[in-house]
């Protein structure tokens, strides 16, 4: 290894360049792959809070009015008469904006991973870098000098990207079919697992990265990228969200 | 080397923890909200069964 790593001169003196192979390596200890699952499982933590401001607010009121033995036309006339219903789906808006920002936050994050000199990306389309800034400029240097070895043009990376997330996908529809994912729509405490469930959600997150990285790293069209998008939200659903047990298929 | 993608990893850690915090203030409000309309919807039930007994 150390026989091919090039040096350069970098803010007067000289820093050995690390290959790809040798950041991964040195890397180990959290994988690129392992914070983009961190990431989307967080995301996905994110929007069931979400989607819990709403619930639990149902939840709160259809009890208590029960308990008081409160005819639904009582409480549909006084939840309009007081507004209630709007006033809770405007904090489930505002919810959806701190989960939009923070979703915004870790695409940042993620950046980090996901940001490569096109030239890399040619060459070894993980999404894998040198993980600072310092050593990617480097990194994109050295690359400059050796444009011999990469030759491929922005818009096959952008198609073999694409011919990957389709067959990640159709991969995906053929190890958990959609149909049986969908049809789980209720979960036991206190783990709420499912066997295929469970799998199926985990392999979303290389999916998920994947069309990250489409969007981060190429100039794939936004048609295109929508498209992919749609694809993966048809995934994402089968799958579903979980709130107090019951699967939500439909965010 | 230090590793980055720990520091990557914390730090979506720490969004998820600032969302957390924010969501639970705006939950807090949300359930200020409806204690409140349960309070009135409690007083109206017993004026109705009242009305209902005379």
């Amino acid at each position: 290894m150390e026989n091919s790593t090039p040096e350069r001169k970098v803010a007067g003196g000289e820093i050995a360049l690390r290959s790809p192979e040798t950041t991964t390596i040195e890397n180990v200890e959290v994988s690129n792959e392992k914070v983009l699952e961190h990431a989307a499982d967080t995301k996905r933590q994110i929007e069931e809070q979400v989607a819990e401001v709403l619930s639990e607010a149902e939840q709160k009121i259809a009890i208590s009015a029960k308990s008081m033995n409160v005819s639904p036309e009582m409480l549909d006339e006084m939840s309009k008469e007081k507004e209630v219903d709007g006033e809770v789906v405007s904090m489930w808006s505002e919810a959806k904006e701190l989960a939009r920002k923070a979703a915004q936050d870790i695409d940042t994050v993620v950046e980090g991973v996901l940001i490569t000199p096109e030239s890399y990306l040619q060459e070894n389309d993980k999404g894998q870098l040198p993980p600072t800034p310092e050593e990617r400029e480097i990194y994109k240097q050295w690359r400059a000098g050796h444009p011999e070895n990469y030759t491929q043009s922005k818009t096959e990376v952008v198609s073999q990207s694409i011919e990957e997330f389709s067959n990640m996908v159709a991969n995906f529809e053929a190890t958990y079919p959609l149909e049986e994912l969908l049809a789980i729509t209720e979960l036991t405490p206190p783990d709420y697992e499912h066997p295929l469930r469970d799998l199926a959600k985990k392999a979303l997150n290389p999916i998920f990265a994947k069309l990250n990285a489409l969007k981060n790293e190429t100039n794939i069209p936004s048609e295109k990228y929508e498209e992919l998008k749609r694809q993966w939200k048809v995934l994402s659903n089968a799958v579903g969200l979980v709130n107090k047990g019951m699967v939500d298929h439909t965010r | 080397m230090t590793n980055n993608n720990a520091k990557r990893k914390k730090a979506i850690d720490d969004i998820l923890v600032d969302y957390t915090t924010k969501i639970s203030t705006l939950k807090k409000k949300r359930d200020s909200v409806i204690t409140g309309f349960l309070g009135i919807l409690k007083e109206r039930r017993i004026n109705e069964v009242r009305q209902s007994i005379k």
